[in-house]
């Protein structure tokens, strides 16, 4: 009779966390330095943690979830090489496999001891911490919870993640190299296969956070999605909306209970894997008889990837514009590299050196599919290049338009006008249809001067575009060093002609006018913007005399000024008047304008819900607006000189 | 009683065992010999439950020993390198194994302090091989089971502490009856202590039978003619199976496969001037057997 399968063994157990110790000690005493003790010290000789209670919990909080996350992963791997390192060893699998225990046993067994020597050492640095920040009046017990919560869903991810590299590999060097690789391995792999596309097409854009940035581990930590942020609560006393700090609270919790679950799926792979994974594979840099081909592809494929393209943008890429590599310089080195990777893989395999007879089979298949690869890419086979969206597709569209030779700085949009997405479409596709002049344009700057360098009818820029369609799609594309005569502009057609035309749509040159630059997401339309109340600002001029610079005294706006001005700029913009252009146009008025305004917090309209950090005490968050004034805003202008302000302009 | 049927372990397309079959009767002491690269300690590894056969069973009373940890606890072994933790004393181990098996037996483990006489508190890894050998044969022994398995099981120990290990074996086989299935080279000490024999080679178990039937079943005749000796190995003597032959001087002496009785009344035809038979070791027996599976030993001039 079979006997009943048991996941825990008491031996097993005790017997890992006494050989262990000095490790689970190393462990502890750095959760000790890292919460009680800093927060000991900060309490006797910063006063100001004190005065400042919230700041103090905000900066424990953030010890342990940034400190989780660190000393997880750096832990992670240590402690399931400790606990699973006989699976590495031919002689201890032997001898352990031979002992009357299943194969469920002695991994559940190890899995567990190993966690559980880390939470009791997060657990007696936690109580350590509560008891100091308790004598001091600090202690808050729904911040302990998120404190241990903190550290312990990274631990668990990242310690069951080790276990798993541990059971997959019979080599203990190749486990952390295997640890670390695949903590980063998807988002790398995605960045450059974006760069290995913006290398063959032209007009991609690598804007945008990586897709898959969630399934590298350590992305969110460095992208920021995890970490420490204030909790604010917003109360609604009758109409009036108030936000209030109530401490400190974990950014991403959802994320790390996420990785928490992942983690338990990997321990539960990791159990998988080990009962299929035979006595014999201790050695082996890979354990897993059908994970060995995906192992040998999978680092061709990486090194193709990164080493090739490094070796190409080193060697043959530098002066090439995007979307102009050269396929069979790419190929070459790419092919060089992925060789090199097969081979190394077949060597760490098949534990031989002499690879060359059993495995040009494969390396001649790699060769050919990145042949294809590559090929397909240049080719442009999704018709990627060409593509242009109807305009009555796009809901709405940002645009990014940077100058950098005409002594203008660019604009950008952020807007859902009809309009204004029609002529972002129209200078999009002119630009697409542009393709081939403007690679032999670049082409010929050889990397640093451009035609714009020294032709003054000519411009360089910049041109991003971003639609968000009906559909749900978003569509990205880059042009990147575009260059634009201004003797092309009488042809509608031509980029030139329609970047400008963009450049000077009216919701454009609003923005420009009011000194949006460049893109930020709570620089919408001010028109748009329901409830938008201007609280003031102020003027200063200049005039220049021919020789210097004499500055006026500033004038102070009310509210009622500054809503003046704001609305003479609007029917100036409405009305055309700003006359501004890609290649020139009317000149800025020496000094500053600026206006200031607020808004009711989008985010906290809801009693309850989660106010915007940068939101006051009454809920509104403010805006500034930094106008750009030329000769031919007239209404402006006469506001302003109604308030005894004279703008002074330079010579054109 | 242990039951191996078939057994096929194939290495990165190596074929270490190549269908064996080997059954030990309950009670006795079998002795698995082979060359080098046999699949003798392939099949042991079987047999404590590290390795999981391609095809064939591996059975303890009948019980599949894979993954069966209460067939397992039945079961010691001492492997040809015994593992034991880095920095544990022989009192860790005694506590590990006391968790693993059931019938372990404490008593025991403190009466045979006094034959063993290593400490109990120095780390395993700074004894001598022998004694590393000595520790395991302790803690085996303690753990009272139905079945030893030995791999190699004296390399190491001294001529004394050999026979007193060898000692302890049979009591307990003789006691307990426990089963033993023990790979060795050492068939001299093998022949000692085994009352079943298995010879391996290439993977597949090339015969196994009680020692004594395999000793009746091979004859060595010494034998003086009288004039020509007849040509046995050459098949001119039809119904004889000849092992080996050799001769010095006139004295031949010829290994051949049967029972003694009817040999010696065959070869009595031939009229010989002189004709007896000597005791065959179980060395002779390997050699010769294995010669006739192309494992001769070869005369090599240098």
């Amino acid at each position: 009779m079979r006997s009943r399968t048991s996941f825990f063994n008491q031996t097993v157990f005790w017997d890992d966390c006494k050989r262990y110790w000095p490790l689970t000690a190393g462990y502890a005493l750095l959760w000790l330095l890292l919460l009680p003790l800093s927060r000991l010290t900060e309490l006797i000789h910063g006063g100001g943690a004190l005065r400042n209670p919230y700041a103090m919990r905000y900066e424990t909080l953030g010890v342990a979830v940034y400190g989780g996350y660190i000393v997880a992963f750096l832990f992670g791997i240590a402690f399931a090489a400790a606990t699973l390192q006989y699976l590495t060893n031919p002689r201890a699998t032997n001898g352990l496999h031979a002992l009357p225990a299943r194969r469920e046993t002695l991994y559940a067994t190890h899995w567990l001891s190993g966690l559980c020597c880390q939470l009791a050492a997060q657990l007696l640095a936690l109580l350590l911490t509560a008891a100091t920040l308790g004598a001091y009046g600090l202690f808050d017990a729904g911040e302990a919870c998120l404190m241990l919560l903190g550290m312990a869903l990274p631990t668990v991810f990242f310690y069951s993640f080790g276990a798993f590299c541990m059971v997959f590999t019979g080599q203990i060097l190749a486990a952390p190299v295997f640890y670390g690789v695949a903590s980063v391995l998807v988002v790398g792999v995605e960045l450059l296969l974006r760069y290995f596309a913006g290398n063959f097409l032209y007009g991609w854009s690598n804007s945008g956070d990586p897709l898959t940035g969630v399934l590298s581990p350590l992305y969110p930590l460095l992208a920021g999605d995890v970490g420490v942020r204030y909790r604010y609560v917003t109360a609604a006393d009758g109409s009036v909306l108030t936000s209030l700090r109530q401490g400190a609270m974990i950014e991403g919790l959802g994320l790390l209970f996420a990785y928490a679950a992942a983690g338990l799926v990997f321990a539960a792979l990791g159990l998988l894997v080990y009962r299929s994974r035979p006595s014999e594979a201790t050695g082996s840099t890979v354990a897993i008889d059908w994970a060995k081909p995906v192992f040998k592809y999978g680092v061709t494929f990486c090194m193709a990837l990164s080493l090739g393209q490094l070796l190409y943008s080193l060697f043959l890429g530098q002066y090439r514009a995007d979307g102009d590599a050269s396929l069979a310089g790419t190929l070459v080195c790419m092919a060089a590299a992925g060789l090199l990777g097969y081979f190394a893989a077949e060597m760490l395999l098949k534990k031989s050196f002499r690879v060359w007879s059993s495995g040009w089979k494969g390396a001649a298949v790699v060769t050919a599919l990145l042949v294809i690869l590559g090929c397909a890419m240049s080719a442009d086979l999704t018709g990627y290049e060409g593509y242009v969206p109807d305009p009555a597709q796009v809901e709405s569209v940002r645009v990014d338009f940077y100058l950098h030779s005409s002594g203008k700085t660019g604009t950008s949009a952020f807007t859902s006008d009809a309009e204004t997405i029609r002529l972002a479409v129209a200078a999009h596709r002119a630009l697409a249809s542009d393709k081939q002049r403007q690679i032999a344009l670049d082409r010929g700057a050889d990397g640093y001067y451009t035609p714009a360098d020294s032709d003054p009818r000519a411009v360089n820029g910049t041109f991003f575009v971003e639609y968000r369609l009906r559909d749900g799609r978003t569509v990205t594309r880059q042009y990147d060093r575009v260059t634009l005569f201004a003797d092309e502009l009488p042809d509608p057609a031509s980029p030139a002609a329609a970047l400008n035309a963009f450049y000077n749509a009216p919701s454009v040159a609003l923005r420009r006018a009011l000194g949006f630059n460049w893109y930020d997401d709570s620089e919408n339309d001010p028109r748009e913007i329901p409830d938008l109340r201007f609280t003031g600002g102020y003027v200063t001029t200049e005039h220049y005399d021919g020789e210097f610079y004499e500055r006026s005294d500033q004038y102070d706006l009310s509210p009622a000024e500054a809503q003046q001005l704001f609305d003479a700029i609007v029917r100036d913009v409405a009305a055309g008047r700003v006359n501004d252009s890609i290649f020139g146009g009317d000149v800025s008025m020496d000094g500053w304008i600026e206006l200031y305004a607020s808004y009711p917090d989008p985010n906290g309209r809801a009693p309850g819900g989660a106010a915007r950090p940068d939101a006051d005490e009454n809920g509104r968050v403010s805006v500034s607006y930094d106008p750009q004034l030329t000769a031919g805003m007239s209404d402006t202008i006469a506001v302003l000189r109604g308030m005894g302000v004279e703008p002074a302009f330079p010579a054109p | 009683m242990i039951e191996i049927k078939n057994l096929v372990k194939t290495f990165d397309g190596f074929r270490a065992l190549d269908g064996a079959s080997v059954t030990v009767p309950k009670g006795s002491v079998y002795g698995l010999v082979g060359p080098n690269g046999a699949g003798k300690t392939t099949l042991l590894r079987h047999l404590t439950g590290v390795y999981r056969q391609d095809s064939g069973s591996v059975l303890i009373d009948g019980e599949p020993v894979w993954e069966d940890p209460a067939v397992k606890a039945r079961m010691a072994s001492i492997p040809d390198e015994w593992y034991y933790f880095m920095q544990a004393s022989v009192r860790d181990m005694m506590k590990y194994y006391r968790g693993f098996y059931p019938a372990f037996n404490g008593e025991r483990y403190e009466k045979l302090k006094s034959v063993f006489e290593l400490s109990e508190t120095q780390p395993i890894r700074r004894m001598s091989k022998g004694m590393q050998k000595q520790a395991a044969f302790w803690l085996a022994m303690c753990c009272m089971p139905e079945y030893l398995i030995l791999d190699e099981p004296v390399d190491g120990l001294d001529p004394v502490m050999r026979r007193q290990v060898w000692g302890l074996v049979m009591q307990d086989v003789s006691e307990r009856g426990m089963t033993v299935l023990v790979s060795s080279h050492n068939l001299r000490e093998l022949e000692d202590v085994c009352d079943h024999v298995g010879i391996m080679n290439r993977g597949r178990v090339l015969l196994e039978r009680s020692l004594s039937e395999l000793q009746d079943n091979t004859v060595k005749m010494q034998i003086v003619f009288s004039g020509e000796p007849p040509r046995l190995a050459s098949g001119e003597a039809e119904g004889f199976t000849v092992l080996h032959e050799s001769a010095v001087g006139r004295v031949h002496t010829i290994i051949l496969r049967g029972a003694q009785r009817e040999i010696e009344q065959r070869l009595a035809a031939y009229q010989p001037v002189f004709m007896e038979a000597v005791p065959l070791t179980l060395e002779e027996i390997f050699i010769y057997e294995l010669g006739g599976a192309d494992y001769a030993v070869k005369d090599i001039i240098l």
